[in-house]
């Protein structure tokens, strides 16, 4: 499970210009890499759950790390709510860059 | 000297048998886009700006006649536009087969042909025919290139076949090409002068070639001035675009003076509004952001950045039109640099990385991202995806009876989507432009009528109608030709 969710990682970092691909999913906007990403996310998840892992969910907010991740996403949702234009900046904040 | 030529030709074909599959892709794409723009043009989808003014100015130089353009100004010079001496050359196809058709095939050939420094430098460098072959494909497939094609005539969609070759010659050193490329890209468009400019500073202070970089700066300098101070102001009622910018200031020196006193202010004027860094974004994407990191790319296309985006021009900062065709060179020669610079600091750092993994990689990530962008930004080559991709017959076959009664050397206003039909004449404006002098009035409601709207369209063919000075000479479909008559 590891291994395969290890790879999946791999894929995703590698995909990283591939936030470009737009397509919907059940007629939501998304793009290729948002796919890849919820896709990572839910592997994550299912390994927590299979493996009773608690702990890497704990690990999130205690690991010195990742701090700078949680910066990143602090100032990115702040940055949502104070613009003047919430859905736009929305968009972007989901690396949707065009005609979102 | 004969046998010099046979040597050429003779070593000219191995090396098409040896890469027959980059031949097939050059003649692909010219056979796509040699399609979409004759379409585009029967369909009456090009426009008096720019393929009329071009296609004017063209055929008035191949009649030994200066290119006072009347469709972009009336009687303006249009070197006063843009420093293009480039357009002679096109001059002996009209001596050929005087057509505008010749002008939209030859851009096409010139810019498909421009693809053939950069896989010469890949393969020359990676020696990774895949990745050679994936480069050349995306560089084909680029947006700006497809917009640029999309959109008429101009020089400077034409000059990337020139500055591509240029940056070939100053790749491998060739002297002669290089200079012979240098003059061209010169006279392409006064932009290309800044480029050169900058490729000057770069052979000086990196290259440390001081007396060419000092010579190129200085002959690029003096071309880009010459046309500021002396050409433009001399032929065009409005100042150079160059002058336009968003950086306060009436003049050069209090703008140059704004720059240094509010150094943050002009990044903001230069990133925002979003849609040009939206902008930027697709532009870098294409080439996965690593022209980011070659100094080669970063120091040559720092003034078409800047000219851009500092632009009051808001049509300049999106990604449609030509906009976005002469940094194409660049951006994939940086690609290519960017990689190189790459490899080199991981080697002084003694990391060891699979080339061959990471060109499939970068491979495979540009061929997506091409398709992705093809597609999504609705680009040139995806109205063969397009249901009403077809050709009304009867409605160019009504035109083509009207163009026919129209004396060949008789003034008219048209709309602007026929002007560039009607521009092998000393007159001819795109409606309503000229109405006061003109002998002939062209007007339709099958066609795109811009600056008008449908219903304003139709309102001005009602208008015309009513006008005492001219008659109804003949109606075909929607289409209709008035005669003046005092």
């Amino acid at each position: 499970m590891s291994k395969f969710l290890n790879y999946v990682i791999y894929v995703t970092i590698f995909s990283l210009p591939l936030y470009i691909i737009r397509g919907q999913v059940l007629g939501i906007p998304f793009t290729f890499l948002e796919v890849l990403i919820l896709l990572t996310f839910g592997f994550w998840l299912v390994k927590v759950v299979v493996e009773k892992d608690f702990k890497s969910i704990k690990d999130l907010f205690t690991d010195k790390r990742l701090i700078s991740v949680w910066l990143f996403l602090i100032a990115g949702i702040i940055s949502v709510f104070v613009s003047p234009f919430f859905f736009l900046s929305f968009c972007l904040a989901r690396s949707r860059s065009r005609n979102s | 000297m004969l046998t010099n030529l046979k040597d050429k030709l003779l070593s000219i074909c191995r090396w098409m048998n040896e890469n027959k599959l980059f031949v097939f892709m050059i003649t692909v794409f010219c056979l796509l886009y040699g399609f979409l723009v004759l379409y585009r043009h029967s369909n009456f989808q090009t426009h008096a700006n720019d393929l009329g003014i071009y296609d004017q100015a063209i055929w008035l130089y191949s009649k030994f006649k200066l290119p006072f353009s009347t469709v972009r100004q009336p009687n303006m010079m249009l070197l006063g536009d843009h420093f293009h001496p480039i357009l002679l050359l096109f001059v002996p196809l009209y001596w050929i087969w005087a057509d505008v058709r010749m002008l939209l095939i030859s851009q096409v050939i010139l810019v498909v042909f421009s693809v053939i420094p950069l896989y010469l430098i890949t393969e020359d460098r990676f020696k990774n025919r895949f990745f050679s072959l994936s480069l050349a494909f995306a560089y084909l497939t680029f947006f700006g290139l497809q917009n640029a094609l999309n959109f008429d005539f101009h020089v400077a969609t034409v000059s990337v076949f020139f500055l591509s070759w240029l940056l070939y010659f100053y790749n491998c050193d060739k002297s002669r090409g290089f200079w012979i490329f240098l003059f061209l890209t010169l006279i392409c468009k006064e932009d290309m002068a800044l480029v050169c400019l900058m490729l000057g500073l770069y052979d000086f202070f990196i290259k440390r070639n001081y007396v060419r970089g000092l010579f190129i700066f200085l002959i690029s300098g003096l071309i880009f001035m010459l046309f500021i101070k002396v050409i433009s102001p001399l032929y065009s009622p409005t100042p150079a675009t160059y002058i336009q910018t968003v950086i306060p200031g009436n003049s050069l020196s209090e703008q140059i003076q704004y720059i240094f006193m509010h150094p943050l202010q002009l990044g903001e004027l230069f990133f925002t509004p979003i849609s040009k860094t939206q902008t930027m974004n697709l532009l870098l994407i294409s080439f996965l952001y690593l022209p980011l990191f070659s100094p080669f790319f970063l120091f040559l296309s720092l003034p078409l950045f800047l000219e851009r985006f500092l632009s009051i021009h808001e049509l300049r900062w999106g990604i449609g039109f030509h906009y976005s065709a002469n940094i194409a060179p660049l951006l994939s020669l940086g690609l290519v640099y960017g990689i190189n610079n790459i490899f080199d600091y991981l080697r002084k750092k003694g990391i060891r990385i699979s080339k061959k993994q990471f060109f499939s990689y970068i491979s495979i990530m540009i061929i997506i991202i091409s398709f992705g962008i093809t597609f999504s930004e609705k680009t040139f080559l995806g109205w063969f995806g397009n249901k009403n991709f077809k050709i009304d017959q009867d409605r160019q076959q009504n035109i083509a009876e009207i163009i026919k009664i129209v004396p060949k050397d008789a003034s008219l206003t048209a709309p602007s989507a026929l002007v560039s039909h009607l521009s092998h004449r000393e007159e001819i404006y795109f409606y309503p432009y000229g109405l006061d002098v003109v002998q002939y009035v062209l007007v339709s409601k099958e066609m795109e009528a811009y600056p008008y709207t449908e219903t304003e369209s139709i309102k001005e063919i009602e208008k015309m109608n009513l006008n005492p000075d001219f008659k109804l000479r003949l109606q075909k479909g929607e289409t209709y030709l008035f005669q003046r008559i005092n």
